[in-house]
This record gives C-alpha cells, sequence and structure tokens, in this order.
C-alpha cells in the first residue's frame, strides 16, 4: 500500500513566503539598521523570492493578461495594473542597486559606479516601492487577515468547545467534576 | 521544463526594464540630473591665511560626482546601527499601515456606492407570470 501524500496548502505557502517576502522588505529598506553587507545581500536573495512570488501567481497574471482589455473587472485590473508599476521598481530598485553595490559585487572583482544618477535613482525607486508595496498590501489586506486568522490564530488560540462538544470529548470512564 | 521557461520569462522582463533604465541613464537628461561631473568646477583653495576654507570644505557635500558625501551615510550604514535603527524600520512600517488604513477606510466609504453600481448594472429579473 502506497502512503498518501497530503497535497501542501496553497494559501499557507503563499502565506509563508508572502511574509518571508515582507519582513525581508523591511530589513532591505532599512541599510542603516541592517548594514550595507546584509542590506545587499538580503535584496538579491528578494530579487529570488520575488521570482517564487510571481511563479505562485503565474495562473492570475496570464488570466489577467490575456482579459486585460476585454472582459476584467476594474478591481482586477487596477490590481495588475499596480503589480506591474511594483515589478518595474522593484527591478529598478534591485538594478540600480547592484550598479552602486560596495559589498556583493566588489566581492567578485566586478567594479561598480560611484556616484552619477545611480543613488538619486535608488533613493527615488526604493522611497516609490515603500508605497506600492502599502498599496499592494492594502488591496490584499482581506486576504492577508483571513489567512492570518485561519493559519495563525486559529492554531494558536485554544478551541472553544461547546458544552455538548466538551462532554462527548471526556473519556467514558472518567467522571466529570462537578 | 515549464517552469524554467516561465522563470527565464520573468528575468526577460526584468533585464528589459535594466536595459531601459541603464539606456535612459545615458541621456542627455540623466546626466543633468546627476549634476556637474568630475573637474566641472573650479577646486577651491585648500587653505587661507586663518584656515577656515579648509573647514568648510570639509563641511561641504562633494560637488565633483564621486558619490555621495560620506556624510550623507550618517556613520551607521556600513556595519549596521542596532538597536537604535529600529526607528527606520518602525517608520517604514508606519507608512505602510497608513496607506492600508487610508485604503481600507476608502474602500469602506465607497462600498454602498459599489453595490449600488453593481445593482444597476445586473440586468432586472423577469417578471412574474403569476
Amino acid at each position: 500500500m502506497q502512503p498518501t501524500r497530503t497535497k501542501p496548502n496553497r494559501n499557507k505557502i503563499n502565506l509563508v513566503i508572502d511574509l518571508a517576502i515582507f519582513v525581508a522588505f523591511l530589513i532591505a529598506m532599512s541599510p542603516h539598521f541592517s548594514g550595507i553587507a546584509v542590506h545587499e545581500w538580503l535584496s538579491i536573495a528578494f530579487g529570488a523570492a520575488i521570482i517564487a512570488h510571481l511563479l505562485l501567481h503565474w495562473e492570475w497574471i496570464v488570466g489577467i493578461t490575456r482579459s486585460f482589455f476585454k472582459k476584467a473587472r476594474w478591481s482586477a485590473r487596477s490590481n495588475y495594473v499596480l503589480n506591474v508599476l511594483l515589478f518595474i521598481d522593484i527591478t529598478i530598485v534591485i538594478f540600480t542597486g547592484l550598479m552602486i553595490s560596495e559589498d556583493a559585487l566588489p566581492l567578485f572583482g566586478i567594479q561598480t559606479i560611484r556616484g552619477g544618477i545611480w543613488h538619486g535613482l535608488h533613493s527615488f525607486s526604493a522611497d516609490l516601492s515603500l508605497v506600492l508595496v502599502g498599496l499592494h498590501i492594502a488591496l490584499h489586506w482581506e486576504w492577508i487577515v483571513k489567512m492570518f486568522k485561519r493559519f495563525v490564530l486559529t492554531p494558536l488560540l485554544p478551541r472553544r468547545l461547546s458544552p455538548q462538544m466538551q462532554l462527548t470529548a471526556q473519556p467514558p470512564d472518567k467522571k466529570v467534576q462537578p | 521544463m515549464k517552469l524554467l521557461l516561465r522563470v527565464l520569462m520573468i528575468v526577460v522582463a526584468a533585464l528589459i526594464v535594466s536595459g531601459a533604465t541603464f539606456a535612459l541613464s545615458r541621456t542627455s537628461l540623466a546626466s543633468n540630473m546627476s549634476g556637474p561631473q568630475r573637474g566641472q568646477f573650479e577646486r577651491r583653495p585648500s587653505t587661507t591665511a586663518d584656515g577656515a576654507s579648509t573647514r568648510e570644505q570639509a563641511s561641504a557635500p562633494q560637488l565633483d560626482g564621486a558619490g555621495p558625501p560620506e556624510g550623507f551615510r550618517r556613520g551607521g550604514e556600513r556595519g549596521g546601527g542596532g538597536l537604535f535603527s529600529l526607528v527606520e524600520v518602525g517608520g517604514h512600517l508606519l507608512v505602510i499601515a497608513l496607506i492600508v488604513a487610508a485604503v481600507s477606510f476608502l474602500s469602506r466609504v465607497t462600498q454602498p456606492l459599489q453595490a449600488r453600481l453593481a445593482a444597476r448594472r445586473k440586468p432586472a429579473p423577469p417578471a412574474s407570470t403569476a
């Protein structure tokens, strides 16, 4: 007999990855807190996490791309436009960050540019990403709250049993204390 | 194979954005925005009789296109600023929280309007024959 394989919960995976991306984003956005080395390496890893995030939502991306000019709802369209802007902005943040890298790329002997437009562009796109990420979270806030309740709060909080269930939960030979 | 193709598509999209950014940075508009280039300004005299100019030069921002002055980094960026810099993280968290709160408030306010619009778009149910 083959062991039954339980299918991993898609929502749970999404929640864990999104939470990790959010924490990484907050830390990467604060180079004074993390230090420049952590800031750079975490941002590179952040790029990989974004790819994973996009792969997990690939069906939605393809679906809206196909129906964008046809029958998609306005909420889906605005969400799509915001996500495209966020992708462009995050790409610019990571790219300009690599261009002015002080720790990550020089480690491989790659000389990076000091000065020019890159510092300004990096700061501007990073500030913009904060607003776009805020809007992205805001548009998915209901889902976040729902999943947080289901996968974090409910398992943590003591289960509220009805009196009837409490009675049935008692072992048959054990007497109920008055 | 399908997964690799998808990853490749994402990477290509990111490369297009990066390429466009790089190309835009080479335009004259970008070079004007980045400030004066190295050697464009006449160098100040390093010292004066009272030494004031040297002090000014030390505190003035570098305008030779060699990146932001060291003072811009506020000292803590290289090695991490520790717990005090948590304020920075808190500030970012606050901005995101404010945006989420504002969008939630707006969607709650406009919810009756959206419901009314949706009801208007729905076709009227067929009249009962009874």
